[in-house]
This record gives structure tokens, sequence and C-alpha cells, in this order.
């Protein structure tokens, strides 16, 4: 469940016993919105769909549902080469990325 | 006392190119008390494969390199019964359907819920485990099972064995007495002398008592030659008296004194002979109940029943379910020399779910009705669902009951009578017209239950009438 909070910053609640792989997971997304930036300056369709699929996925199954709807949007952008959908969704990415932290439940 | 089932760790093998989600999944399973190995790639795990034999494989489809779907067929082409679990980000009907016709066990989709993995997981090993088929130390090895309840019944059933004490054995119509019986025959000391076994409720009373005990040459009409019963022929072994609770009342006397003494007398003789036998029996009645209606005597109840087991009805034991679909998809494809069908994963769970008041019987033949129908190796549920709404065979109508009865009776006349037509017609209480065309009906030869050596001087008696010749011929 993700709650804004007061700050700019938000958390979201997963379970106690997978929540250092939560974090783990957050840490090693930190430089994809650039990765994703790069491959979209490069009309790299094929990887920002790539991108965008392993998001959705990952991102779902530890719990991040706003971020896993960012990954999908970015495929489906991707996929239709809708280059300004895609660059929305990368600064969306960026943008939660940055703000979002994890409290164990 | 109850026996020891300790349960396994089982090993299992995740497949994924995504890091974070490999470490996910390997938690989740992990926390469920299995050992998990992790593989970033198709080829790592074929390498893995190469030196460990997990229970279960849990792969990504999508991977550079190896991808699901060429990992499940290399893995099927050394281990054809290794149950894989396929997951996916793309949710393609397609795809779900390419991977269980490749005989997957399962499709997931990403994002992956923990409960569902769990389930999924449990079901494919539970479909796919033999570890746990048939009982303790390989007693009862046909009574497959995974269920606590017939592990307890088994294991009982095991320290019966070894004494000589009766057995009455009770359950539903088709969940195995018969099996169980036979099963502790074959733990018993006696094991290597006979196993013999009747239905007392298929045969007249008087046939019955002939079967059981044996008759003398010229002991009533039509018995012409001296007949050993079931007793003898179970010298040294054990008889099995299936539907006890339907034997008449007269009869139940005469084998408790029988069992009180351990000798029979054929019928007609006046000599008894000793017998050293074990009885096992079996019913699907209660009979305690038919004890106080006064249709079963006590006395024999109390003589049969030193140690009463229960043979659980299948809907007691579900969880057995995948794996007696398991043995029984094999056994047909033994049979017909062909590789194994499966059960696509829906209609698994269909038929576990399934009424079958026919128990185990039910679930066999509707097993292999829908493993000769199925035109695919996958078993679609339609199919399932189907066969079990037509409940095929194992409910007969009251028309087909009758004309297997008329059958078994006619068999057990011709039988005691040893073919000769008018014997049997006179123990059937028909004239000899009437009773070849029963026989013509059934497509029974009489000639076929003559003893060697007496069929010449019967031949002449046996000639049927004119009018029936070609009927019955």
């Amino acid at each position: 469940m993700e709650t804004a909070a007061v700050t700019e910053r938000f958390t979201v609640a997963v379970d106690a016993d997978i929540a250092d792989l939560a974090q783990d997971f957050l840490r090693n997304r930190a430089s994809v919105p650039k990765r994703a930036a790069a491959a979209a300056a490069a009309h790299d369709l094929a990887l920002l769909q790539r991108i965008g699929h392993e998001l959705k996925g990952t991102a779902g199954s530890y719990g991040f549902r706003e971020l896993s709807t960012i990954g999908a949007t970015l495929e489906t952008a991707a996929t239709a080469g809708n280059l300004a959908s895609a660059a929305d969704a990368i600064a969306q990415m960026g943008d939660y990325l940055a703000r979002v932290s994890v409290i164990p439940r | 006392m109850k026996p020891e089932t300790p349960k396994k760790t089982r090993l299992l093998l995740v497949v994924d190119d995504d890091r974070d989600h490999l470490a996910l999944v390997e938690r989740w399973l992990s926390l469920e008390g299995f050992e998990v190995t992790g593989a970033e790639s198709g080829e790592t795990a074929l390498a893995v494969l190469e030196a460990q034999r997990p229970d279960l494989v849990l792969t990504d489809l999508v991977m550079s390199g190896i991808d699901g779907i060429r990992l499940l067929r290399e893995i099927h082409r050394h281990d054809p019964v290794m149950p894989v679990i396929i997951m996916s980000g793309q949710a393609g009907i397609p795809d779900a359907v390419k991977a269980t016709h490749l005989g997957a066990s399962a499709f997931l989709t990403k994002p992956i819920q923990r409960e569902a993995l769990i389930a999924e997981v449990g079901q494919a090993l539970a479909a796919h485990s033999g570890a746990e088929v048939g009982g303790v130390d390989g007693f009862a090895p046909k009574l497959v099972h995974r269920s606590q309840l017939m592990a307890e019944l088994l294991g009982r059933a095991r320290l019966v064995s070894a004494v000589d004490t009766t057995v009455l054995i009770t359950g539903e119509t088709g969940t195995g007495k018969e099996l169980l019986a036979e099963a502790i025959h074959a733990g018993s000391p006696r094991a290597e002398a006979p196993f013999v076994a009747i239905n007392c409720s298929a045969l007249p009373e008087e046939l019955l008592e002939s079967e059981l005990f044996g008759h003398e040459k010229g002991a009533f009409t039509g018995a012409v030659n001296r007949h050993e019963g079931l007793f003898q022929a179970a010298d040294g072994g054990t008889l099995f008296l299936d539907e006890i609770g339907d034997m008449p009342l007269a009869l139940q006397a005469k084998l408790l004194r029988v069992l009180q003494d351990f000798k029979v007398r054929p019928v007609g003789s006046t000599r008894a002979i000793p017998v050293d036998v074990r009885i096992i029996s079996a019913t699907h009645h209660n009979l305690e109940q038919l004890v106080e209606q006064g249709d079963f005597r006590e006395d024999l109840f109390y003589r049969l029943s030193v140690v009463p087991m229960h043979m659980p009805s299948l809907r007691e034991r579900r969880e057995d379910i995948p794996l007696l679909v398991d043995y029984f998809l094999r056994k047909v494809a033994q049979r017909t020399v062909r590789r194994p069908k499966r059960f696509a994963p829906d209609a698994l769970r269909h038929l576990i779910g399934a009424d079958l008041p026919g128990n185990v019987r039910q679930l066999q033949n509707l097993i292999e009705q829908c493993s000769v129908l199925s035109p695919s190796d996958i078993i679609p549920v339609a199919l399932t669902a189907q066969a079990l709404r037509e409940k095929p065979a194992q409910i007969p109508s009251l028309d087909e009951a009758k004309q297997a009865f008329e059958r078994r009776y006619l068999i057990g006349v011709l039988r005691a009578a040893e073919g000769n037509i008018t014997i049997a017609a006179r123990l059937a209480g028909r004239n000899r017209t009437e009773f070849y065309k029963l026989l013509g009906r059934h497509n029974l030869d009489p000639t076929r239950f003559r003893q060697r050596g007496s069929s010449k001087e019967r031949r002449e008696d046996d000639t049927p009438p004119d009018a029936l010749r070609q009927e019955s011929a």
C-alpha cells in the first residue's frame, strides 16, 4: 500500500521477511531512469521495452504497484514507438525512485 | 502406534535473469521450507541440472540465450516427469498454451502473488511426486497415497499382517478394500500360499456354501463330481470374504463353526477336513447395524472383526488424487505402449474437487476414458468435466446391474453343474429351453465349464433344442 507522506517522500509497506530484498531492489533500480533515458535518446525501442517489461513484473511482485504501472506504460509506449509517452514514463520512474522508501509490516 | 512419515525437504531450482526477481522467489520458497537453488540463466540452470536433480524447476519465460521454453524442452528430454513451472511477464495466451502443451505444470504471470506461487508449487509437487507412492517399506505398493489418513491405515495394516488375526475391512464401494486385504496377505508369513477371494453377494446361498466348503459327488442334484471348496483352495493362505454383510444367515452359522475349529465339512460329507486359513472379510455395510437388525450374527461379527479397519473414501483423501491420477495415467500408457498423457492443470484441479461416489475405481475408469478420448497429450478440462458429468460405468443403470448379476449367477450355476445343462437349468429353476436362451443372451458356452474327460458322457444330454441351436452356437 502506497501512502503519501507529509514531505515529498513516501513509504511503501512490504512484508517484513522480504523488506531487505525490497530495499536492494530499489537501490538496484536507481540507475535505470538514466539508462532508459539514454535508450530513448538512441531510439532503442527494444531496450526501452525490455526495461519497462522487467520493471512491470519485478516491481509488481515486490508490491510496488505504482512503479509496476509505470513500467507497463513504458513497455506499451516503446512497443507503440511513442517516445513522448516513454519520456513521461521515464520521468515518473525517476521521480518515484527518488522519493520512495520501504517500511516493513 | 503410528508410522513416522518424515517430510522430505524438496529441492527447487529457480531460473530468472532478473536478479532481484530471482532473489524474491528464492526467499519466498525458502520461507516455506524448500531448499532452493537459483540460476540467472538457462545455461546456468542446465549446468546445475547436470549436478543436481531438483524436485521442481521454476523458470522465467523470456531470457536471453536459453529461454524458458527451450529450457523446458531440454529438461523434459532428460527427465520427462520433472515438473516445470513457467513464469512470464507477458500474459500472452499463446505462450501459456505452448508451455502447457510442452508439459509445463503451470504458468504464472508476473507480477507474481506469493500465495499463488506457493499453491502452484505445492500442487505441481503433489501431482508429480512418486516418492510417497505405496506404503511403508514397500508394503501395499498398489495403494497409492500421500495422505496421513492412508499412511496411518497402512501402518496399522502392516502391523496386523504379521499376526493371524481376523481383519474386517469396511468402506464404500471402490475404495480398494480387496487391495488392502491383498497387501495384508502379501506382508504376512502366508504370502507364498494362495490368496483366494470370493464375493459373498454374487452367489445364491446353496452355491455359496458349495463354493466355500466344497461338496461330495452326489451331495445334491447336479453334484456329479466331488468339488473342493475355497477354504481348502486357500489352505495355508488367506481367504478374503468380500461383501460378508450379504451372506445369508444360515450360512453365517456354518461359517462360524468353521472359524471355531478350522475344519470344513463339504456338503454331503460326514468328514471334517482341517484347514489352515486366515480370514479377511470386507463389507460396505454397517455390520453393527446389521447385527442390531438381526441380519448378521453377533458372534460371527466379533469373530471376524478382531481388527477392524476402515478404508477412507476418496473425498476424505483428496490430496491423494494427483498421485492416483499420475499412477493410472502411467498404467494406461504401459498398456497402450504410449507416452503417458497428462491432465492440464485446471483439469487436474477439477478432478481434485469432483464428486466421485465410485471412489478410486471411478477415478481409474474416468482417467482411462479421458486418456483414450483426448486427442492431444494434455487432457483438457472440458473433456474431464464431460467425463465427470457422464459418470461412465461406475453407476450402472438398474438394467445393466441386473444383467451383470444374471451373468455372474449363470456362471456360478454352470460352474457348479460343471457345464451340464440339464442340471444347471434345474438348479436355476428353469427348463432347458429357457436356460439355453439365457446362456445365448449372455454369450456363455456351457462346454467351457466342463471338466476334461466328462464332456463325452454329457454331450447327448446337452444338445440344445432345435429351435435354439443357431442362437446358442
